[in-house]
């Protein structure tokens, strides 16, 4: 191992003073939520005088967190694997065909990258497929607000997938199917993981599509939950900070357990275009 | 022989995504774009009537209008370039060996797991008039810095575009920081032996083949960017007055008012420009990966 | 087009007053025996800034007691309206949609969808049933029978060290008590960037200028009616103009375009600012949240009212039926219920108000007494006025997204004066208007 230079020893404390600057707000957010309501809502970095877990279990309790976690997983859950399943296949055919139909498919799928939510279009749209309030409905919108990204990213690459290894598991016998997930979709990981995180952690965080589309409070995620708790609230910021902390909490740890594979996802995978 | 080998891929494995993605995403933009020509509104949810372009004429003699589309463009030029530039020197200086890269990276990344719904709290108690920043500030002896962030329209629109940059910068270091790693290291050693320096190194050898992982994060800025919501809708929604008003939360306020007909000619509107731009940006970079 | 019954609501108030200072809780009646029943449960949609603790409280009360649940669902005020109209229009609404009354009927048309009440036998005991009243039918039940009145609410801790002992008669005198606050460093008027709360200057002052109910109706018949424009009665662009003055003096807190209602409640308590132009029902919220503070109200005077009326707010908030619902029975219960003191009464433990029913008690103790004598004062006197809002209540989904907008925008920016505003907003009616095919504008 080489040793660190001096330029290199600069930079370091400069990143790392840079990265704590990012994390003022995360600290603030955590911080917040094990003080008093007093020191709460002084929003500065100091420590609580005394560390109030019962701050969580307030939240935990009155905020209907845990039924929103199980609502927003029902949503997040489908969604993340039927949206890699779909946009996996159509990728993977769009790219190896490469005919000027496929082509034409491809720039199809791109042009939804630059789509925005028509929010009156859709729900006129669901109410004449008689499917609007359902977790069905608010699902199907994510999955196609999800394919786009997903067909590019696999379309790029599948393209420094060399096409022998799928020949020769043709050739072995393997059908479409078994090429593809047995085959290919180990090669793929590092792309699946990648569309994995960025598809959970978008389905998550929104909170527009559920607020309009799912239409009851039973179904409310763990996103709009945090609404009706503000609302409650809106003075006892330990409170919010701890809401807040909760929401964010399950995507963080999804991305620092996966984050290694995602750098390798998008080395061979979104860099190519 | 083409075709034999095209076999292996049937054509039918597209459908889920293609039928999923028709219904739910262009089928509402279809219905928008019809819709734009008539008289639509929360009144006549059900009835709407042809209107011409009346929408469009309207939508044009709106300064409000005009000025959003200003602020779009701002929006998106702004954040494109330091999203893209911070990013990029994020990764320059992560790939080298520094002090815990590891917990580095994730913390240049770990904004844009946030829920924009917490981005939005937590920045308006930061840029408050009694918030942590100003605070901060006075703490620092630097009091007179310190201001009221989001009541006047330049620091409003800089704070947006703060904290914009702050969620994404890490999500494109990461494209950047994996299109470094795939350079092969014999490529810069080869480099060294030709007697290339630093600068020419990065020139010749990093710049051009980082290039398509800068088409992806431009081209992704750039749509983002134009069609921002969400963190103007939590921070601003617009304010103060309209002044940061951007197309996306123009047609959310149109359609709040139940001027459905203009709030869809509006995100038609929105969305030729971003699809023009973004494909005109591909355009452009995919030539100059050929040319570099 | 306009509702009736301005007059008869004044009336009904100040025997809800009475009523309420009277009424010893009759006693809860037995509400049968509830744990073997059958669990029902129904849905409701409610804004969040309107999910009170008390019908929290009603709402829990229900489940343990009588195994009904209802199922609220909390949507922040900013989407309420849009959710709202979206699933009534199509059919998709909960059984229970919580709004302001008589707000909803110009959102909403009431007869396409919900349930009339007037059979109900909490009916007779409604002090204010004009609230509710849509075309000579009845369309929901209310909790209180009315939000109050307006006026100027003041740390009295503040007046008191400042040696402040008479409140100011005239404009002039107003004006030198503001300077004189100025002066020992006290902030004298607090505006938040919520902009339902800088309009009450407002809503109030214009129909104030206007002096009478009389006046009032026909001045918002005539700009209903595209008759007449905002900008031919010139007082109104005047209570404005007066309005921005503030802001010229440096009456007000300089972070009025980005500090919080909330904030600016604690900045009040602590007596950094020392009064907001607001309503009982701000006065009633800074007092739940700060239950140490000495916060009173008192009518202020103005340059364009020498009569000196009062505004007040012949609203409340109430809930409709879904004509859609499948369990109109179990509702016709709920509210049976509800209308009990044993139930009726949680709804203000928290937030002393005017019950809308005979026999709740409206928890007076904790009531500021200035707010019944100040409003029997001018009740007596005949000088009350509902506020403008509630006359051009036609115009309401445009408030918040402009008119009201203007309002914080011409003093940060200094490029509007009232003609200014009032011109600006016109167009936004005359656009409002054509969309909607309203008469006179087609």
């Amino acid at each position: 191992m080489k040793k660190r230079t001096r330029g290199e020893i600069v930079l370091s404390i400069f990143l790392i003073a840079l990265a704590l600057l990012y994390i003022v707000p995360f600290v603030m957010m955590i911080l917040g939520s094990f003080k008093s309501q007093a020191e709460a809502a002084a929003f500065d970095l100091s420590l609580p005088s005394e560390w109030l877990f019962s701050n969580y279990l307030h939240v935990l309790e009155n905020g209907n967190i845990l039924s929103g976690y199980v609502n927003s997983l029902i949503i997040t859950v489908p969604v993340t694997i039927l949206s890699l399943l779909f946009g996996a296949l159509a990728g993977i055919v769009i790219s190896r065909r490469n005919t000027r139909v496929t082509s034409a498919l491809y720039y199809y799928f791109i042009f939804g990258l630059t789509l925005t939510l028509q929010i009156a279009s859709i729900f006129f749209l669901l109410k004449a497929l008689n499917i609007y309030g359902t977790f069905f409905s608010v699902i199907c919108i994510f999955i196609s607000l999800r394919i786009p990204f997903t067909v590019m990213t696999f379309c790029s690459f599948i393209k420094g997938v060399p096409r022998e290894i799928d020949e020769a598991a043709i050739i072995d016998g393997c059908n479409f199917w078994q090429m593809a997930f047995r085959v290919l979709f180990p090669v793929l990981k590092p792309i699946v993981v990648t569309n994995i995180v960025i598809t959970a952690i978008d389905v998550w965080n929104n909170f527009m599509i559920p607020l309009f589309y799912l239409g009851s409070s039973k179904k409310a995620t763990v996103a709009m939950s945090i609404y009706s708790f503000f609302g409650r609230y809106n003075r006892d910021w330990q409170y919010v900070f701890g809401a807040l902390t909760l929401v964010v909490l399950p995507m963080l740890i999804l991305f620092i357990v996966l984050q290694k594979y995602i750098v390798a996802g998008m080395t061979s995978g979104a860099v190519k275009g | 022989m083409k075709n034999k080998k095209n076999s292996i891929y049937p054509l039918w494995a597209i459908a889920p995504a293609f039928i999923v993605y028709t219904i739910f995403a262009v089928v509402p933009i279809v219905i928008s774009l019809i819709f734009s020509f008539t008289d639509w509104n929360m009144e006549r949810l059900y009835a709407p009537e042809f209107a011409g372009i009346k929408n469009y004429i309207q939508l044009f003699q709106d300064p409000v209008f005009l000025k959003s589309i200003i602020n779009t463009f701002i929006f998106a030029i702004c954040t494109t370039i330091l999203k893209t530039g911070i990013g990029f020197l994020l990764a320059l200086a992560l790939v080298k060996k520094v002090a815990a890269r590891g917990i580095l990276r994730t913390i240049y990344y770990a904004p844009c797991v946030m829920s924009i719904t917490v981005v939005g709290v937590l920045f308006k108690s930061i840029l408050a008039n009694k918030g942590l920043l100003n605070n901060a500030l006075s703490l620092l002896e630097m009091g007179e810095l310190a201001k009221d962030w989001l009541a006047s329209y330049g620091t409003a629109m800089g704070s947006v575009i703060f904290v914009e940059t702050w969620m994404w910068a890490g999500f494109n270091m990461f494209i950047f920081l994996s299109g470094l790693q795939a350079i092969p290291a014999d490529y810069y050693e080869s480099a060294t032996l030709d007697g290339a320096n630093g600068w020419q190194k990065f020139r010749y050898v990093t710049l051009p083949l980082i290039i398509p992982s800068l088409t992806v994060v431009v081209t992704l800025s750039i749509a983002g960017g134009l069609k921002v919501f969400d963190i103007i809708y939590v921070i601003t929604n617009g304010g103060p007055g309209f002044d940061t008003q951007v197309l996306s939360t123009y047609t959310y306020q149109s359609f709040s008012l139940g001027f459905l007909g203009e709030s869809t000619a509006g995100s038609i509107i929105l969305a030729v420009i971003v699809t023009f731009i973004s494909f005109a940006m591909n355009r452009y970079f995919t030539k100059r990966e050929v040319e570099m | 087009m306009k509702r009736s019954g301005k007059r008869i609501m004044a009336a009904a108030m100040s025997l809800a007053m009475t009523m309420s200072l009277a009424a010893c809780g009759t006693g809860g009646n037995d509400s049968g025996s509830g744990n073997e029943k059958e669990h029902v449960e129904l849905t409701g949609m409610v804004q969040q800034s309107r999910w009170y603790s008390g019908l929290q409280a009603m709402v829990e009360k229900l489940e343990e007691d009588e195994n009904i649940s209802i199922e609220f669902e909390v949507i922040p005020d900013d989407q309420y309206d849009n959710l709202m109209k979206m699933r009534l229009n199509s059919h998709e609404a909960p059984d229970l949609v919580v709004y302001q009354f008589a707000d909803l009927f110009a959102a909403v048309d009431p007869e396409e969808f919900f349930v009339a009440l007037d059979d109900e036998p909490w009916m007779d005991k409604v002090i204010a049933p004009e609230i509710t009243e849509y075309n000579g039918k009845h369309y929901g039940y209310c909790f209180e029978s009315s939000n109050g009145f307006q006026g100027m609410i003041y740390n009295k801790d503040v007046f008191d060290k400042e040696g402040i002992t008479e409140l100011p008669q005239t404009l002039d005198e107003f004006y030198a008590l503001c300077d004189k606050l100025k002066a020992d460093g006290i902030t004298p008027i607090a505006i938040p960037s919520d902009t339902w709360v800088p309009q009450i200057w407002m809503t109030s002052g214009m129909s104030r200028a206007l002096g009478t109910e009389e006046a009032c109706e026909d001045f918002a018949n005539k700009i209903l009616t595209h008759q007449a424009e905002f900008n031919d009665y010139p007082e109104m662009a005047e209570v404005i103009d007066e309005y921005l003055a503030l802001f010229d003096k440096g009456y007000v807190n300089e972070d009025f375009m980005t500090v919080s209602y909330d904030e600016i409640l604690g900045r009040l308590a602590s007596g950094e600012i020392a009064m907001i132009y607001g309503a009982t029902e701000i006065l009633t919220s800074i007092e739940e949240s700060y239950p140490d503070s000495n916060f009173t109200i008192f009518n202020p005077p103005v340059g364009y009212d020498d009569r000196d009326v009062l505004a007040y707010l012949p609203t409340a908030m109430g809930i409709a039926v879904n004509k859609d619902t499948e369990n109109l029975d179990v509702i016709k219960e709920v509210f049976d219920l509800w209308s009990t003191p044993e139930y009726g009464n949680l709804y203000f433990e928290s937030r002393p108000g005017f019950p809308n029913i005979e026999g709740i008690d409206g928890n007076e103790e904790g009531m500021n007494p200035d707010i019944p004598a100040i409003y029997n004062e001018y009740m007596e006197s005949g000088r009350v006025v509902a506020q403008m809002n509630q006359y051009i209540d036609t115009l309401q989904p445009l408030f918040g997204n402009t008119l009201w907008v203007y309002y914080l925008e011409a003093p940060s920016k200094g490029n509007m004066d009232g003609k200014a505003i009032l011109d600006r907003f016109q167009k936004d009616v005359d656009e409002f208007m054509t969309e909607k095919g309203a008469e006179g504008w087609t």
